[in-house]
């Protein structure tokens, strides 16, 4: 019996055929008798991503009123009490860059103690809010007024929006100082987001 | 005639499939069903003071200063 070239070359298509769906995962079946439904996954990469777009906010210098406690409130409409240094208006900027809503927390690197230092009565708070970019955040906010903020994370928002129109946070802080702190301080601040 | 052409049709598509299913085994292709929890930190923000000593007024010093 003799084959010629195009049909052995016929048979060994079908084989590599067979042999590439087997590997592939297709199934011969029978014909379908009834309807069936069939699932398609898809797989769309998001990710998380947070920024401070605005990362520092600076007391500037000055002293505590003699048997006072200095109470420094960053928001505009805040207080500058028993300070001799000129009322500071800042805030951090906290930016969702993701493509994902987010909860953030916010946790600082020491202590309002050891960021103030003095004997007794350093407190140091936040104050989450969206006023610049409404709908910002939706959910829970531990800092919708002045809260203390220190190492333990917190949740500052439930729901922190991606979208550009409304994905902004602003921190403003308030530090009370006791008359016996002295020394150029800092503390760090730092947010998580998680989705 | 029409066999080869029928033939070329069948090799081709014999060689589209092997390639496939190379590519498929070589990249170990699998769609993730599952989501982990992923996290950004935005550590940095930076809130600074700096705290002078109270200026106390030094009433023994002045006390001290003889009177014209």
């Amino acid at each position: 019996m003799k084959y010629d070239t195009l049909e052995i070359t016929s048979y060994a298509s079908i084989a590599v055929i067979a042999i590439s769906l087997f590997f592939i995962g297709t199934e011969l079946t029978g014909m379908a008798t009834t309807n069936d439904t069939g699932d398609v996954n898809v797989t769309i990469t998001d990710s998380a991503g947070i920024n401070f777009t605005t990362d520092l906010l600076d007391f500037g210098s000055g002293a505590v009123t003699p048997g006072q406690t200095a109470v420094l409130e960053s928001n505009g409409t805040g207080t500058n009490l028993s300070w001799s240094g000129a009322k500071v208006t800042g805030e951090l900027v906290l930016e969702n860059i993701g493509n994902n809503n987010v909860s953030i927390m916010l946790q600082t690197d020491k202590s309002a103690q050891e960021f103030i230092g003095g004997s007794s009565g350093a407190t140091f708070e936040a104050m989450v809010s969206n006023d610049s970019e409404p709908l910002s955040c939706v959910g829970t906010n531990t800092f919708t007024t002045f809260a203390p903020i220190n190492t333990t994370p917190q949740l500052a928002c439930g729901s922190f929006n991606f979208s550009d129109a409304a994905d902004e946070l602003i921190i403003d802080f308030r530090i009370n100082i006791p008359d016996d702190a002295t020394g150029a301080k800092t503390i760090e601040i730092k947010a998580i987001g998680t989705y | 005639m029409q066999n080869k052409k029928r033939v070329t049709v069948l090799v081709t598509i014999a060689l589209i499939l092997a390639i496939t299913a190379i590519a498929l085994n070589s990249i170990d292709s699998e769609i993730s069903t599952t989501r982990t929890q992923t996290q950004d930190h935005a550590g940095g923000g930076q809130i600074g003071i700096d705290i002078q000593p109270p200026q106390v007024e030094d009433k023994l010093l002045e006390e001290e200063i003889p009177q014209q």
